[in-house]
């Protein structure tokens, strides 16, 4: 009887289980089999690096081109994670140096908060906030690249210094009494010993969130302004996932321009994999030696 | 006297890496035998052998366990586990009372009846002279006691299913003098009932308490015998060394 | 010298004050903006207007969040839970581990707008469920399964060796441990996890989109017919501009109230950061 629950109850959990590798399955195959009717009409090469992306043939031929997306995809995280970065460096010195165990505590619930936010609220702040600023000096109706990468820094800033400040927390404890016994001071120790000391560290966590960067949609696609142009730092472009929330709700399912928009989901899950891939094998590399 | 386990030509290996070799010895019914040696010697790896843990591990193992007379890789894991109770170094009470702690195997096993549970708790925390300690705060939570008497619960609890050997994998080394010397007497006391194996490195703790002791050094078995002789008058020089503190 | 010991302690106060400003810039400027706005009838009645959402109230998409919401969360956390149980204590293959992690990781990784899609095939189209609160729910209960399962194999995880040791050496069966010792001990973890996974659920819009949210429907019935939501309904207001930018921050006040509360609320459960 016992035994007969036990087996039971096993095979639950490993059918639930099973859940998440289906879950992944379901989600690469429908993408894939909707991205692929695309590439018999536009070549890969074609789609990935042309820049006229012109889904119904208003003016000339229809033409699909991603180029300019997938470069304001990777423009925007980047420059994010460049000012995240700066941040999140300066506020995890100043939890390392400056805060107990308990304010610091305290600290992370705080920001923790930003975690929390949903993404269009991020979006709407960015519009009626950053947008006016941009506005007010100058940059033609607000919009623009600067102006997504840093909604999305502060988006990506929870994640950042609490990785941030652990390998940075790691390194004081090893180095901060030396430091102190030279009679340096400790900023002075802070500069020159323990951010170079966690700097692999730091940057090992931080790739990470290049992924989540990537990915965001609401946020950018309300502040980007949603020209298919290529991603120059006070102008408009598109990001994928804006262009994907935004055409398709008027893509006919089937056509061409449907396909194109799976395809431009594919391209971006693959530029994903690749990067946690590399990761990933970059911190084997790292940590073997 | 009759034998509660004898082991034949035991060995065990991990990834190609001897943990022990060869071992055969007769443990005796209702003794305290226990099972000294340095660190990393296969101590702890002799006891897993005992309650068939090691057949979960990615070991392989060759060689014979009897329990009174049953080979114990006939018997099904759940069986064996009943037959034979471990209790570990660092003791670990489940998040619950005193009482669901001690009713946590019975019920398992099928027990629901409410005065036969009681009449084990109160049994089995009477052997391990927790009773008076606790008999008040049963519904307690089992994590607030004291280091000594969460071990002793944990003693208890292993007997809750009346195993007819109970392995003690270092009981002590977590423990206060104290709360050591409790725990001997109370192993003392448990022999009449029980077969006792206890792993431990504290030599004197052997000395005290066991009949039997067993030197386990670099995975092999030095020597075996009484344990007045083998502290006496050891009849290998590698033993003496040990006893005398030359190593480990 | 003295100027770079400067330099960084400059850093540091700009970093930290830059991250707890915008903190409580956002909190405070929803608030502020939003609490004019609120009001009972904002909260219970639908939206109407000439525009559509100029005025009225937002009930329907707060009722519909809670649909998403909910459906999300009971086809994610029976799953999350399972895996960490299984990945914890169940499973005795190093390498199957290994795998079960990984795949975990690549799901946490699919944007959430691809998810979307995926559920637009599959569901909308291919089942042919249409655009409904079921086919978004069960993007977002992919979306939310590693951020549950994360969390609840921290949760396990902490529990300690040797007393899963204990119960094993009494002969009990690892499906006895685990509903006897392991969910008790962790329920309260486990239930914040599912909080927070609903929160994570409630605010996102991308999966939403095109598999179920709609600008206009009433309180829905079942998960089988459309449904407004607070994020998707924020969007449209904000997108329609400057006409409806009042309830607006009255749907952002009340979104970011409903999760913070429910933050809170998780946070007690599961403690504060260990």
């Amino acid at each position: 009887m016992r035994y007969l629950q036990d087996r039971i109850f096993s095979f639950l959990i490993c059918a639930f289980t099973a859940l998440s590798f289906v879950s992944l399955l379901f989600v690469i195959y429908f993408i894939v089999r909707e991205a692929m009717p695309l590439f018999s009409e536009v070549s890969p090469g074609e789609f990935i690096f042309g820049d006229r992306w012109m889904p119904i043939g208003y003016t000339g031929e229809p033409s699909f081109g991603i180029f300019n997306f997938i470069a304001a995809t990777a423009a925007v995280s980047f420059l994010a994670i460049i000012i995240a970065l700066f941040i999140s460096i300066g506020a995890a010195s100043f939890l390392c140096l400056c805060t107990g165990e308990g304010t610091r505590e305290g600290i992370y619930s705080v920001i923790d908060l930003l975690a929390g936010i949903p993404s269009v609220v991020y979006g709407f702040i960015g519009i009626v906030v950053l947008l006016r600023i941009f506005f007010r000096v100058g940059v033609h109706t607000g919009s623009c690249v600067l102006a997504a990468s840093i909604l999305l820094s502060i988006m990506l800033l929870p994640v950042l210094i609490s990785s941030c400040c652990e390998s940075m927390l790691r390194a004081r404890d090893e180095y901060l009494l030396p430091i102190k016994a030279l009679g340096v001071s400790e900023w002075y120790g802070l500069a020159t010993v323990i951010i170079p000391a966690s700097w692999k560290n730091i940057l090992l966590a931080v790739i990470p969130a290049v992924g989540r960067a990537m990915g965001e949609t609401m946020a950018v696609m309300m502040v980007i302004g949603n020209a298919n142009l290529f991603p120059s730092l006070l102008g408009k472009s598109e990001t994928i996932p804006a262009v994907i929330a935004l055409e398709m709700g008027t893509a006919v399912s089937g056509s061409t321009h449907y396909h194109a928009l799976y395809g431009a989901g594919l391209v971006l899950m693959v530029m994903l994999f690749v990067i946690n891939t590399a990761i990933s094998i970059l911190r084997r590399r790292l940590s073997r030696i | 006297m009759n034998n509660a386990l004898t082991i034949e030509k035991l060995s065990v290996s991990y990834d190609n890496k001897e943990a022990l070799k060869d071992i055969s010895l007769k443990i005796p019914e209702h003794r305290i035998t226990a099972v000294i040696g340095p660190s990393g010697c296969g101590k702890s790896t002799f006891l897993k052998c005992l309650n068939g843990q090691i057949m979960e591990e990615n070991a392989r193992v060759s060689g014979k366990v009897t329990l009174s007379g049953t080979d114990i890789s006939k018997l099904k894991p759940s069986d064996l586990r009943r037959k034979v109770g471990l209790v570990f170094q660092t003791p670990a009470p489940f998040p619950m009372s005193i009482y669901k702690n001690m009713t946590y195997a019975p019920r398992y096993y099928g027990i629901n009846d409410r005065e036969e549970l009681k009449r084990t708790v109160t049994e089995k925390l009477k052997l391990t002279g927790l009773y008076d300690e606790v008999k008040d705060e049963l519904k307690k939570s089992a994590v607030k006691l004291s280091g000594g008497q969460k071990q002793r619960l944990c003693i208890a609890r292993a007997l809750t299913v009346d195993p007819e050997v109970l392995l003690l994998d270092e009981p002590c080394s977590a423990l206060d003098i104290k709360s050591t010397s409790v725990i001997e007497e109370l192993l003392l006391r448990l022999k009449e009932t029980y077969t006792i194996v206890i792993v431990t490195h504290n030599l004197g703790q052997a000395a005290r308490i066991s009949d039997m002791t067993a030197f386990i050094n670099d995975g092999r078995l030095v020597e075996f015998g009484e344990t007045g002789s083998i502290f006496k008058a050891p009849e290998m020089e590698e033993t003496k060394d040990f006893i005398t503190g030359s190593f480990g | 010298m003295r100027h770079l010991s400067k330099l960084v302690k400059l850093w540091a106060f700009l970093g930290i004050g830059i991250t707890l400003g915008t903190v409580a810039f956002i909190f405070l400027f929803i608030f502020y903006e939003g609490a004019s706005v609120i009001s009972p009838s904002f909260i219970l009645e639908s939206p109407s207007g000439a525009i559509l959402g100029t005025e009225g109230g937002i009930f329907p998409a707060i009722i519909g969040s809670l649909f998403f919401t909910g459906t999300a969360v009971a086809m994610s956390a029976p799953a999350a839970v399972a895996a960490a149980a299984y990945i914890t204590f169940f499973c005795k293959n190093d390498r199957m581990k290994v795998v079960l992690h990984s795949v975990i990781n690549t799901i946490s990784g699919i944007p959430s707008i691809v998810l979307g899609l995926f559920a637009y095939s599959f569901l909308v189209k291919s089942l042919g469920l249409g655009r409904c609160i079921l086919s978004s729910g069960t993007a977002l209960a992919v979306m939310i399964l590693p951020f549950i399962e994360i969390r609840a194999e921290k949760a396990f995880g902490e529990l300690s060796e040797e007393m899963i040791r204990s119960s094993d050496a009494l002969g009990c069966s690892r499906t006895y441990m685990f509903l006897k010792i392991a969910l008790p001990s962790c329920k309260r973890e486990l239930i914040s996890a599912v909080i927070l996974g609903g929160c994570y659920a409630m605010g996102a819009t991308p999966p939403l989109i095109f598999t179920g949210a709609v600008a206009y429907a009433s309180v829905p019935e079942s998960i089988f017919e459309p449904a407004m939501a607070l994020p998707m309904h924020l969007y449209l207001l904000v997108a329609q501009g400057a006409t409806s930018m009042d309830t607006a921050y009255g749907t952002a006040f009340v979104m970011l109230a409903l999760i913070l509360i429910l933050t809170i609320i998780a946070r007690a459960l599961g403690g504060f950061r260990k």
